[in-house]
């Protein structure tokens, strides 16, 4: 060990080439809390990155706030060491992240640097041949996000796996979907189904995702890593952590830092999809260094441009045009409401940011429908533009049945005497509801969906007793999978097509199924 | 409302220049009168220090601090002057820990470290 030392140090002093050179100074003059001013510099640009000189080594800042008379910094290292009257270099450089391929599978915090105890990322320095024969690369965390002509229409699908989202709330590739509820409502169980499934979505190009997670509990994230771990999904993942223990500055900069490393693929023409969990922590972190920094507060405290700094992230996520290499950045933003009040100021926010939100609701998680997903108020905004012909040619009856049945239902609470129409719509609906119900981490395929919602709409489940819907279920696709893989859902599979002779096939298996 | 260091420092300057020699304590005493109206007082010396810089440069001058491991000697003095302005105002200081070599600060904004100890912190900075 104290050989390789000798040998690198060896390296170093044979391999310094001295130039020294006027360098723009400045002073620290305050410290404290994770944010330092600055005296001088005053050629600094915006999102700079600053070296402090301390007596215990050099420390890195972010240029934020360019004032008259100083900068306020966001020190992105320990700044216990730093002390008043440090000297403070520009490097001329904006943050930026180094990104490539080799980052899948891998645990990193916002700048890059490795969190998973398996050794270096990159072992070659910025710019030359990564292992994969491919030149590496530096993302800006603070990136333009594409212009309109850049762009095109939200046209392909994302599965997420989860029926009731597949079917009524669906989500196409470009997309930002809002998962918005209170604690404990399974919303982080929604986005990780939405990664795991990418594995099963085998008709089209799986996406790179990544998870970034923002004031999360460091138990909460190794379980979400061990979980993707075992489900074989951290093969095409990366996880962002800034951790609950992590300092506000990479909390406000997990976000960028996710969003640079899926850019990276967006451009490539590949699909990626990001998970922010959550912008409701972002949105604290950041109010944070704005009151530090002194910057005038607003409502609940937060800055003026807290609207910008989340808009500018989503806006990130897009569908490029063919031209462009036509890859995409789906984003999945969850934000935490406080008892349901999705009138505060964050969620209204992001809301309006969005192209749509998937609301879950505590008492429908305490009720036992799980994803306790609100479908009323739930809705994609442009997600029904990518939804395949097969789900929407089952979807749209669904939607229907859903609609009566919640008219129905507040009327039965106060009747109980109901024609019969009444009641098949009500038992109808109970049912529909029942098939609903999922589990978090076992996505169902879209096409065993399209399947299942074909059965449940046209009478399949006629004879079946709610209780017994499941069981049911599980046992349809099971034939289906055993008997009809090649000739149904092979097909919809490929094709996202559920036609005239593939509905008869359909029809022949389930008649056969009922029979047994 | 709140005056910025630079407004004070551009006023003050402007009135030392206009001023007779004989105006001197008046100056002060009104100056210092000024910032204890707008509660200021503990930006005093900061003020000073921007005043004073804006008059060096309305001179052609600025302040150099020649750091030095050891104090230097009268030919290497006379050789980092042929570097200063004539109307620059030149600080020397010992500072051991820079091991060797100087290092050179001009108006606390530009800086050139030619010092062993900025070496040796490149060096193994990146190690």
């Amino acid at each position: 060990m104290s050989y390789e030392i000798i040998e690198k140090l060896k390296q170093e002093i044979a391999g310094f080439k001295d130039d020294p050179k006027w360098a723009e100074v400045g002073r620290v003059i305050e410290v404290g809390d994770g944010i330092v001013k600055i005296i001088g510099l005053r050629n600094a640009v915006s999102q700079e990155v600053l070296k402090i000189e301390t007596s215990k080594g050099e420390r890195t800042a972010l240029a934020l706030s360019l004032e008259e008379e100083s900068i306020g910094a966001l020190v992105l290292d320990d700044f216990l060491a730093i002390e008043v009257g440090d000297t403070v270099k520009r490097t001329s450089d904006v943050l930026s992240i180094q990104v490539g391929e080799e980052l899948i599978g891998r645990v990193i915090d916002p700048l890059g640097n490795p969190q998973d105890g398996l050794g270096d990322i990159f072992p070659a320095p910025s710019g030359v041949e990564g292992k994969k024969g491919e030149k590496v690369q530096r993302n800006p965390l603070e990136a333009r996000a594409p212009s309109v002509l850049e762009r095109e229409g939200v046209n392909t699908p994302l599965h997420t796996g989860i029926k009731a989202i597949d079917a009524i709330i669906p989500i196409g590739r470009g997309q930002r979907e809002l998962i918005i509820g209170d604690r404990q409502t399974g919303k982080t169980a929604v986005a990780l189904d939405a990664i795991l499934n990418q594995l099963h979505d085998k008709g089209r190009r799986r996406p790179v995702c990544i998870y970034v997670a923002i004031g999360q509990k460091e138990s909460k994230i190794v379980k979400i890593a061990e979980t993707l771990k075992k489900y074989d999904a951290l093969e095409y993942t990366v996880i962002v952590s800034a951790s609950a223990s992590s300092p506000a500055a990479m909390w406000y900069l997990a976000p960028y830092a996710g969003c640079a490393i899926g850019e990276y693929f967006r451009d490539k023409g590949q699909d990626a999809l990001i998970v922010y969990d959550d912008l409701s922590k972002h949105a604290w972190a950041y109010r944070q260094i704005s009151l530090l920094l002194r910057r005038p507060p607003g409502r609940e405290a937060y800055p003026g441009d807290i609207f910008y700094l989340h808009s500018r992230l989503l806006e990130r996520a897009a569908k490029l045009s063919k031209e462009l290499g036509g890859g995409s950045l789906t984003a999945l933003p969850i934000v935490e409401t406080q008892l349901g009040d999705v009138t505060a100021y964050i969620p209204t926010n992001i809301i309006s940011i969005t192209d749509g939100q998937i609301f879950l609701e505590s008492d429908l998680f305490s009720q036992g429908q799980r994803p306790a997903l609100n479908v009323g108020i739930s809705v994609s905004r442009v997600g029904s533009a990518a939804q395949t012909k097969a789900m929407k040619k089952v979807a749209g009856k669904l939607r229907l049945s859903l609609a009566q049945f919640r008219e129905l239902q507040a009327f039965v609470q106060f009747s109980t005497d109901v024609d019969e129409g009444t009641k098949k719509k009500i038992l109808q609906g109970q049912k529909i509801n029942e098939i609903l119900k999922q589990d978090d981490l076992v996505p169902m395929p879209f096409e065993e969906q399209v399947c299942i919602f074909y059965a449940v709409l046209n009478g399949y489940f006629e004879n079946v007793a709610v209780p017994d819907i499941k069981s049911t279920e599980k046992n349809i696709i099971e034939h289906l999978e055993k008997l009809h893989e090649e000739d149904i859902l092979k097909p919809i599979r490929e094709t996202g097509q559920f036609d005239d002779v593939l509905e008869a096939k359909l029809k022949g298996a389930l008649e056969r199924f009922l029979e047994k | 409302m709140k005056y910025l260091i630079q407004d004070y420092a551009k006023a003050l300057a402007a009135v030392v220049v206009e001023a007779r020699s004989s105006d001197g304590a008046m100056i002060q005493r009104n100056f210092r009168s000024l910032l204890q109206k707008n509660s200021d007082e503990a930006r005093g010396g900061k003020i000073l220090e921007a005043t004073a810089r804006l008059l060096r440069a309305k001179q052609g001058g600025r302040e150099v601090i020649l750091e030095s491991a050891r104090k230097l000697s009268a030919s290497h003095r006379q050789e980092l002057e042929k570097f200063l302005r004539p109307d620059d105002q030149a600080v020397e200081r010992v500072n051991p820990s820079l091991v060797a070599g100087v290092r050179i600060t001009v108006d606390g904004e530009y800086e050139f470290d030619g010092s062993l100890r900025g070496k040796m912190d490149k060096i193994f900075g990146n190690i």
